[in-house]
């Protein structure tokens, strides 16, 4: 159990509302497990369960039914909090105090004792970059400001364990590209890290491997490479006879034929040698060869709407 | 992973328990020490009720003084006493609230400057109890209830316990005392009103080198203790000045002038000037008793049914006469029983000392015919009692006497 | 215990920047500046209504504050969400329940120290002397807020702000009057046990808040006490055990919260 930094066995969360009858299923009998030093990606859309799934990891709600560990020990378990951190969505913080003094009020929350509790809170104030808006309430700071000083305090005890819960929601894209830096970074220091997010681009090239969930059910679990493959390769020819065209189609992919200009769209499985082969000897002239990989988009929309169709 | 809970639950009533405890301890200290002592709180609305709880009371409460002060002023009367109820439920102890407010019922509820409304003699009274009850530990309700019996219902002998309570207060104003001594002496208690003085004078002897007021005060009670001596003497002693009585001649009648308006006269032999008759115009055998065990059945109520006048009038060249109209009040005067009876005295004990040089404060230089009264045994009065109906009061019938 | 008092001296910290609050107190301070002008108004001499104005004053902002202050504690925190970056650090739900209720208690420690040196002050200023009765007196107030700061905070981990406002309330009003009037009815012989019973019951459990009234032997010093120092003693360890009291029930429904 304790390879895994996060492990749910049949994790149900209903929240019975107390004028509702119906109560609302967030989280169903969801299996997860997260490999300690990988980045996992936490993927669905509005609703669909991730910050409820977060917040039973935390210990902040409680499970229905199923299980929950953390680095091997039940959610909530306080000894835990030492060693994992959070980043909630739109993080808010005391905003009359100061960046520096809300870091030392976390450092103190972590039990962090003089003088190194100072010394840190500086290094951190200065990694993400806001020494000199140290000494200005956070009340005055700006959204990526706030979201950074969020970073800040997530690593303050130095964890092994970082969740992130839509880290970089209402972000420009220059933020972005400074938050997935600070991500690759900390996974280059062995952390493991556990992002949620509905948006995807910024995400795509950074996880290892992602879970996609939709409506509190996991539709789709795997490394990010294997999710991927099974794009296309389009290939684009001239002067090419009638008589290959049944040939090529017989290779599995679409073909279509319009002034001996052909248009083929191969899957991406080894045998567009073959198609480039039967252009060839038929005297056609091969102008492109282009592969087209899944998205992270594509597979997301694919897997939702599949789901969404049920 | 939730916690579990019933070691907390187990605290909570073992918590509840003890502070339950420590309540019911805590408590009947409190409303011993420090709980404003509260009669009903009658006729008090909510809100005021609110703002009492919120901390205010004694602040409300002398808004509300500041008021009633202004009714009295006014004469509005039966606006004051629920005022005068609510402002002592607020403060309890607010002893100016009762002192002038026990002062206002017996001296000021009156129609005219001399005559005065009896029936408020005994709300006072009731009024005075209370704040005593509310305030045990103060010399100053005892003084006032002692002055009250004192100077205005003129019954020295039930003044003089009152007067004791409040000489057993060391921080009671030194010239108070005096009245202790005063009021012993108007009772005829003669040794007991010479053991004061002398009491008195010794302890302002200690002190008497202490400041100018000390010293005066010693002055004073030397001159007392003197004077009461040389009285007793003159009045009491060998060849006594009091001696032989004389006939004091004494009588009056009561004439109907116009509806409502009586005109009474009489005759004194008292030959000095300064001499007075207390004349009472009352319901029929309605005679007042403000004795301290009657204090008990009092209520701050007064009967509108019920009238009790009193008036002074003044001896003249051995005769007094007064036209008295009361036909102005019908709240003090209703005039609704059959029979009203209107009596005369002639009490020596609140006479001049010229003339008590002659009959003595008790009475013994003095004798009647007809009117001597002799039942209290603290002074001879004269008293005569004329009665009279309704319809003569009205002129319903002709032929009053 | 060091993520405890960090908990407490952010609850203070946020509290003294709190508007609302700072009106009320502003205004008590101001009220009491200005107290001496009413003596036209007041039937007593000029210790009485200086000193009853001003414990009425101070009562009454010490008790508006504890409750809008206590009301917003909590559910504030999960409102905005900052609970979430708290209780993922090593805090335990005691601590930070615990923190809310020793942040409030520093505040009302706070606003009670700035008016009772105004008091003092004005005291001092119009009548002339220093009365040490009055630093009990104030203090006794300062207990009967902080009690009630956590009646307060314990019903805001299950009412809402606004319900809140009127049950705490409530409980204050009656825990002023109960025991009052329940000595009302155990002196009235007309009254059944069916009915006795009931309202003492509720007396006995309910928070005695009229304990803590001891301003009236300070305005009237001519009556005598007895036992003075034991009942301060007791009454303070009352309202600690009161205290404890609600605290460890909040923790309890406080841990079963989700939020
Ligand atoms: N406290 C709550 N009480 C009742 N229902 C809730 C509560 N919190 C969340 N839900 C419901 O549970 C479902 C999952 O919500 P959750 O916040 O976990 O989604 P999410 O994946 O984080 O969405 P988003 O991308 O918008 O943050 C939603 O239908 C939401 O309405
Ligand atoms: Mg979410």
């Amino acid at each position: 159990m304790s390879d895994y930094a996060i492990k749910t066995v049949n994790l149900t969360k209903r929240y019975s509302g107390l004028w509702s009858k119906t109560p609302v299923e967030a989280v169903k009998k969801l299996n997860l497990e997260v490999h300690r030093g990988e980045i996992f990606g936490f993927l669905g859309p509005n609703g669909a369960g991730k910050t409820t799934t977060i917040k039973v990891l935390l210990g902040i709600i409680y499970p229905t039914e199923g299980e929950a560990y953390v680095l091997g020990k039940p959610a909530g378990d306080p000894s835990n909090h030492y060693n994992l951190s959070y980043l909630p969505e739109n993080p808010y913080f005391y905003d009359y105090m100061t960046g520096e003094e809300i870091l030392t009020f976390y450092a103190r929350l972590f039990g962090i004792p003089e003088p190194d509790r100072t010394k840190r809170v500086r290094e951190l104030l200065d990694r993400v970059g806001l020494s000199r808006a140290a000494n200005q309430p956070i009340r005055t700071y700006s959204k990526g400001m706030q979201q950074r000083i969020g970073l800040a305090q997530c690593l303050l005890n130095d964890p092994q364990l970082l969740i992130l819960d839509e880290p970089t929601a209402g972000l420009d894209p220059i933020a972005h590209i400074d938050i997935r830096d600070m991500i690759l970074d900390l996974r280059a220091q062995g952390k493991t890290l556990f992002i949620s997010s509905h948006q995807l681009s910024d995400v795509e090239r950074v996880c290892d491997r992602v879970a996609i969930l939709n409506r509190g059910e996991m539709v789709k679990l795997g490394k990010l490479e294997e999710l991927l493959s099974g794009g296309h390769v389009e290939l684009i020819a001239e002067k090419v006879n009638e008589g290959v065209l049944e040939p090529i189609r017989n290779l599995g992919g679409r073909a279509s034929l319009h002034d001996g200009r052909l248009i083929v769209e191969q899957p991406d499985d080894g045998t567009i040698d073959r198609v480039i082969d039967l252009v060839r000897s038929s005297g056609g002239h091969v102008i492109s060869v282009k592969p087209y990989r899944r998205t992270l988009e594509d597979l997301f929309v694919e897997t939702i709407q599949g789901g969404n169709r049920q | 992973m939730k916690k579990r809970s019933t070691g907390l639950l187990i605290a909570v009533v073992a918590l509840l328990v003890v502070q339950a405890g420590l309540q019911m301890r805590v408590f009947p200290l409190w409303q011993k020490n420090y709980a404003p002592k509260t009669a009903t709180p009658v006729g008090l609305s909510p809100e005021q009720l609110l703002v009492a709880v919120a901390g205010f009371r004694e602040f409300m409460a002398g808004i509300l003084w500041v008021r009633a002060d202004g009714f009295f002023d006014s004469g509005n009367y039966d606006a004051v006493l629920p005022m005068l109820r609510l402002v002592t439920w607020l403060d309890p102890h607010n002893l100016d609230v009762y002192a002038t407010g026990a002062w206002h019922m017996g001296y000021n509820f009156t129609d005219e400057a001399q005559r005065s409304d009896r029936r408020y003699l005994l709300p006072a009274l009731k009024f005075l109890e209370e704040g005593i009850q509310n305030n045990p530990n103060v010399w100053d309700l005892y003084f006032e209830m002692g002055w009250m019996y004192y100077h205005k219902i003129q019954d020295p002998v039930n003044a003089v316990p009152w007067m004791y309570k409040a000489n057993e207060f060391e921080n009671i104003i030194p010239a108070r005392r005096h009245m202790l001594a005063h009021a012993l002496f108007k009772s005829s208690q003669f040794d007991q009103a010479v053991n004061t003085w002398g009491r008195l004078l010794l302890d302002a002897e200690k002190e008497r080198t202490k400041d100018w007021e000390s010293l005066n005060l010693y002055d004073v009670r030397q001159k007392n203790l003197e004077d009461t001596i040389l009285d007793i003497l003159r009045r009491y002693g060998p060849n006594a000045e009091t001696q032989p009585p004389i006939d004091m001649g004494f009588d009056a009648k009561v004439t109907v002038v116009r509806p409502r308006v009586i005109l009474v006269e009489g005759t004194l032999n008292i030959p000095t000037i300064g001499a007075r008759v207390t004349v009472i115009l009352r319901n029929k055998g309605q005679k007042l008793d403000y004795t301290p065990k009657a204090l008990e059945t009092f209520t701050l109520e007064v009967d509108p049914n019920l009238t009790y006048m009193q008036d002074s009038l003044a001896v003249r060249d051995m005769k007094f006469r007064r036209e008295i109209d009361m036909s102005k009040d019908p709240k003090m005067y209703s005039f609704k029983a059959p029979e009203y009876e209107v009596e005369f005295i002639f009490d020596p004990r609140y006479a001049s000392p010229n003339i008590q040089d002659r009959i003595g404060s008790d009475g013994v230089g003095m004798t009647d015919r007809r009117y001597l009264d002799t039942s209290d045994p603290s002074a001879r009065m004269l008293r005569k009692v004329v009665t009279i109906t309704r319809e003569e009061i009205l002129m319903l019938r002709r032929g009053a006497e | 215990m060091n993520a405890t008092f960090a908990l407490a001296g952010a609850t203070f910290g946020e509290a003294i920047r709190k508007r609302i609050l700072l009106v009320i107190l502003l205004a008590a301070l101001v009220i009491l500046l200005i107290s001496p002008a009413f003596e036209p108004f007041a039937g007593r001499g000029q210790r009485t209504l200086v000193i009853s104005f001003g414990f009425g004053i101070i009562q009454l902002a010490g008790t508006f504050i504890a409750i809008i202050m206590c009301t917003g504690l909590i559910p504030t925190e999960i409102e905005r969400r900052t609970i979430y970056t708290i209780l993922s650090k090593p805090v335990q739900r005691y601590q930070f329940v615990l923190g809310k209720l020793l942040g409030a208690i520093a505040t009302l420690g706070f606003v009670y120290l700035t008016m009772g040196l105004m008091f003092l002050l004005i005291t001092r200023w119009t009548l002339g002397e220093f009365d040490p009765k009055i630093v009990q007196g104030l203090i006794m107030f300062f207990f009967q807020s902080s009690l009630l700061a956590a009646v307060t905070l314990f019903f805001s981990t299950f009412v809402s702000p606004l319900v809140n406002y009127f049950l705490s309330g409530g409980v204050f009003l009656m825990g002023n009057l109960m025991s009052t009037f329940l000595d009302t009815i155990q002196r009235n012989p007309e009254v059944t046990p069916l009915t006795r019973i009931p309202v003492q019951i509720l007396t006995v459990l309910l928070p005695n808040f009229a304990n803590f009234n001891i301003q009236n032997p300070i305005i009237n010093p001519e009556q005598v006490l007895t036992d003075e120092v034991a009942y301060l003693v007791q009454t303070i360890a009352y309202a600690v055990i009161y205290m404890v009291l609600l605290l460890v029930a909040s923790i309890l429904i406080f841990n079963q919260r989700e939020m």
